[in-house]
């Protein structure tokens, strides 16, 4: 019984200092944005383009975007939906925002990338982003019939759908498989 | 103080600085090249720790570890280099010229690492002390940053590469067992 | 309860094959009826589906930013539903911006990208009424009528 004690005692121990550790260090953190699946969100949105990852912008950008007028003109494209699926979709990406979580590092880092007063509506367009590709030549991407444009996130970022994983080391350019040798 | 002082050629701390060098210098060049990238940071910071402390022990430190006593002039540089390829290598009781050189060569790559990836974090990743303190980094010199801190890693290795050819050659011309001195601090017990 | 669950597959069978024999096509069709269409021309609906129609092409018309931007030669001319779906409504079609696959519109079909919730073309209410208002409004610039809607489900339902 004394033992049981003990080891429960001991799990709660370690477990909060994993924890103090986690928002001390912001380590370990998940290297990617949260691979969050929504069904609604799948058909809604996902229809036309990759469901880009709530994570992947800060609330005030999603409620920007979820605006109905937004809606009807989105990036040019008209993504309007019934007010009751707009809600519930609105509700799904302003609770799981950029800004929403300190454990997945590519969300904090977007996040903290974009200055208080800007609210983006393009990922490709947040600091972060931004930097991080600056230097992949356009012939590797807007001139690349494969991929297109930046936006396209899952065309090279091979985990980018299914895990939420952005690194370097799941990065696949189609047409420039040896990508890794040609920027550096 | 000590019975035979001459024979002692490096003191404590230089021999913990080494040491804790080759550590970080190695634990620090794995965790970036398998992109583990939280603790990458961490030693890096242990690196800055190390260098500006050898910086300091340059100045105040004892006799043999102060950059003043292993600052030659080109000149000497020459000599010496002359006299080792003759294989009669003048002696020296700190670092010779050649090592002196690499010293120095050494301490100013990691200085331009640190530094470089400092500023990288603080400009790409969005973390670390200049982040935190608000110092804003124009692109140019950030990709800079990032270009220095991809290639530097390479000049490093070589001159470790070097490092090491130096150390067995001197020891074989010099008759004296540099691993065993910067170990235990003097060559023979 | 053998017997019930039997039922209930039976019950749960029926209603997936009916969701695909164009059952929900007469509701939405007896929908606009109500809001008093009288009767539909497939014929009407054909014409609809390859009418072209001049529009602010996405690249132009808006501020789009350099990321989204598609390749000149990529941009269509002009709007149509054959802009996406193609000209071949057995075949899948594509979004003329994002590439992304669109399944056939004809019922017969095969779907490519089969998602498990997604059942087969026509056979969700709401999913239809959502795309009818999206895309009337990218193509023709307003919404359709319930005419037009009819006339247009009449052509597609039997492709």
């Amino acid at each position: 019984m004394l033992k049981k004690i003990f080891a429960l005692l001991l799990l709660v121990f370690l477990q909060s200092s994993w924890a103090f550790a986690h928002d001390i260090f912001g380590f370990p953190r998940h290297r990617g944005v949260e691979p969050l699946v929504d069904k609604k969100y799948e058909s809604s949105c996902g229809e036309c383009h990759f469901a880009y990852q709530p994570g992947l912008l800060p609330s005030r950008s999603w409620a920007k975007m979820m605006r109905p007028e937004q809606l009807e003109d989105h990036f040019g494209e008209n993504a309007e939906l019934a007010e009751k699926e707009r809600l519930y979709i609105l509700k799904f990406l302003t609770e799981n925002g950029a800004d929403k979580t300190w454990h997945y590092k590519r969300s904090v880092k977007i996040n903290q990338s974009i200055p208080e007063n800007v609210t983006p509506l393009r990922i490709t367009e947040t600091p972060y982003i931004k930097k991080k590709h600056m230097e992949i030549p356009r012939r590797m991407i807007q001139d690349n019939k494969k991929v297109r444009g930046l936006s396209y996130c899952n065309k090279c970022h091979t985990e980018a759908v299914s895990k939420g994983q952005f690194s370097r080391t799941n990065v696949d350019i189609p047409n420039f498989r040896n990508w890794d040798d040609l920027i550096d | 103080m000590m019975k035979n002082s001459t024979s002692m050629k490096w003191d404590l701390f230089i021999r913990t600085f080494h040491w804790s060098l080759v550590l970080a210098v190695l634990l620090t060049y794995l965790s970036g090249e398998f992109d583990v990238e939280e603790l990458h940071g961490w030693f890096g910071y242990v690196l800055l720790v190390l260098i500006v402390a050898r910086l300091i022990w340059g100045f105040i430190g004892s006799i043999n570890a102060r950059f003043i006593t292993f600052i030659y002039s080109p000149r000497e540089t020459l000599a010496y280099i002359a006299s080792a390829l003759r294989n009669k290598p003048i002696h020296y009781n700190s670092h010779n010229p050649a090592g002196a050189m690499m010293v120095f060569a050494k301490l100013g790559v990691l200085i331009m690492l640190v530094v470089s990836g400092l500023i990288y974090e603080g400009w790409g990743e969005y973390e670390g002390p200049l982040w935190s303190l608000h110092i804003v980094i124009s692109d140019q010199l950030g990709l800079l940053a990032k270009h220095v801190h991809r290639l530097l890693p390479e000049l490093l290795l070589v001159m470790i590469a070097m490092h090491l050819i130096g150390v067995i050659v001197a020891t074989i011309q010099h008759k004296e067992s540099f691993v065993r001195a910067m170990w235990y601090g003097r060559d023979k017990q | 309860m053998y017997k019930m669950m039997l039922f209930a597959v039976m019950l749960l069978g029926t209603s997936a094959v009916q969701a695909g024999d164009g059952t929900v096509i007469d509701e939405v069709l007896a929908g606009y009826q109500a809001e008093g269409v009288g009767s539909f021309s497939a014929e009407h609906g054909k014409e609809m589906w390859i009418a072209k129609h001049e529009g602010p092409l996405g690249l132009d018309g808006n501020p789009s930013g350099e990321a989204f931007k598609i390749r000149r030669d990529d941009e269509p001319r002009s709007r149509s539903c054959q802009t996406c779906h193609g000209t071949d409504l057995s075949l899948p079609g594509k979004h003329w911006r994002t590439g992304k696959l669109i399944n056939p519109m004809s019922p017969k079909a095969k779907p490519v990208e089969v998602d498990e919730d997604d059942g087969p073309r026509f056979s969700d209410k709401a999913k239809i009424e959502k795309w009818f208002l999206r895309n009337c409004k990218w193509t023709v610039g307003r919404e359709c009528t319930g005419q037009e809607k009819g006339d247009l489900l009449s052509f597609l339902r039997n492709q």
